[in-house]
Order: structure tokens, then C-alpha cells, then sequence
């Protein structure tokens, strides 16, 4: 079973920065994750 | 347990898939000129009405163009092709992107959220952030339970969370720019492709712990 999640850290991050008007700081993480995936694939 | 419906693809699919399946393979370059629509039909077995229909999706995916007076080419692909194009890329590919279409859809989908969270966290309400919530908790419910909620429906609900943030930024165009990307994102619900279109969207909105 690949890539089920094992948690919801990463929406509930969306959330907290979303609701604290951090804009910026989730492109920010969007940015990362998508960097480290890459690393990581 | 879900088993849900098989389906098996028309002709004209079949004919349209065939198509692709050379020009991805490289075992017919852009520029190279098609047999008529007659040709094809008789070698392929097919009737002029499918070889005719096929050549027109073909045409809107950027596979080939059709001068009038000279004929049927193969195309770049890169230059005309759409969404649906992407599809079949991936399609084709057994639903494996390689590293540079990963990046390029990565980096598509941070331009295009990326925007909608500007605009959302600059401007939202509680009933707002109560919506993601409420689709958060939904999404906690499928996912250790093996069975309880088949991965094609988690991978549509995650994909939703992401839709409802562009929804709820205020620009009537994102939603309909993510929504261009659905299909890529969970490969039009097939059953059979059901695992594929879970990579899939694992690789573009990440639901993913290690991000």
C-alpha cells in the first residue's frame, strides 16, 4: 500500500497558517515539500 | 470493500490510444506525415467514421494537425496539447512521471494554490476555516482503515480540501484551473487505475506526512 497517508500534519499545517493569515510562510512550506519530495523521489 | 464497475474503452479510444502510444514512443516523430483517413482505416480495421473521430481528439490533444491540402502530421505535442494531453502522457507511461513532469506539476501546483492561500489567508472568515476543518476531519476518518474509505475517495476528498482553498480566495479562475487538473489527479475514477491515480495524487497535492 504506497503512499497512504500516515497522518494530516501537513493540512492541519494549511489550516494553522491559513487562519493566522500566513500566506507567505505556507507558499513558503508548499515550496519545501515539494522540494524535498523532489530530493526524495 | 468497493470492486466498482469495469469499463471497457470504445473503439475510437482504442484507435486514439494506438495513435499515441506511437508518437510517445517515438515510433513516429513530429513532422512525419499519416496515411489518409481510408488507409488507416482499412489497415487498422476500422471504419473511416472512427479513424475520422479519433484524428480529431488526436488533433485537440496536440498529437497531430491536419493541413487540408497536405495531409495529416504528427505534432509537437508540447506546443498545442492541453490537460487531456497530460493524461495521456501519464496514461502511456503506467501513471510513472518522470522527474521533470513531477517538477513541472509541483511547481504548477504551488503557482496555482499558492495564489489561492495568499488571497484566502489575506481574507476569510471563520465559517471558512470551520469548511476546511469539517473536510479535515472527513479526511482523518478514512485513512488507517483499510477498507473503510477505498483510496480513489480519499484521494478525491484531499483533492477537494485543496479545491475548497481556491474557492474560498476570491478568484473566480483558480478553481477552474485546479479543476483542469482533476482528471490528471485522479485519471477519470477508474477502478482499475484506482492505485495509479492515488500516486498520482500523492505526487501533485502531497498528502504526504513528509511534507
Amino acid at each position: 500500500m504506497y503512499g497512504v497517508p500516515k497522518s494530516t500534519a501537513h493540512l492541519e499545517t494549511f489550516i494553522d497558517l491559513l487562519s493566522s493569515g500566513q500566506g507567505e510562510e505556507l507558499v513558503s512550506y508548499m515550496t519545501r515539500g515539494s522540494e524535498y519530495y523532489l530530493a526524495h523521489m | 470493500m468497493q470492486f466498482g464497475v469495469i469499463v471497457a474503452p470504445t473503439v475510437k479510444e482504442l484507435f486514439v490510444e494506438k495513435i499515441q502510444g506511437m508518437i510517445l514512443s517515438g515510433r513516429l516523430s513530429v513532422g512525419d506525415r499519416l496515411p489518409s483517413e481510408r488507409e488507416l482505416a482499412e489497415e487498422m480495421k476500422v471504419s473511416k467514421t472512427i479513424v475520422h473521430l479519433g484524428l480529431k481528439d488526436l488533433g485537440r490533444m496536440g498529437f497531430i494537425r491536419v493541413n487540408s491540402r497536405q495531409g495529416t502530421f504528427v505534432a509537437n505535442y508540447a506546443e498545442n496539447g492541453t490537460y487531456e494531453t497530460l493524461n495521456a502522457i501519464i496514461k502511456f507511461s503506467g501513471g510513472k512521471l518522470d522527474q521533470q513532469n513531477v517538477a513541472s506539476l509541483l511547481e504548477l501546483r504551488v503557482a496555482v494554490e499558492g495564489q489561492a492561500v495568499r488571497r484566502f489567508a489575506a481574507d476569510h472568515t471563520d465559517e471558512d476555516i470551520a469548511c476546511l476543518k469539517n473536510m479535515l476531519e472527513e479526511i482523518k476518518e478514512g485513512l488507517p482503515k483499510e477498507g473503510y474509505l477505498d483510496r480513489h475517495e480519499l484521494a478525491m476528498k484531499i483533492f477537494d480540501f485543496h479545491l475548497a482553498i481556491c474557492l474560498r480566495s476570491k478568484n473566480t479562475i483558480l478553481p477552474l484551473v485546479l479543476n483542469a487538473f482533476k482528471d490528471v489527479s485522479v485519471f477519470s475514477g477508474r477502478p482499475l487505475c484506482a492505485c495509479t491515480a492515488f500516486r498520482k495524487v500523492l505526487l501533485i497535492w502531497r498528502p504526504s506526512s513528509i511534507f
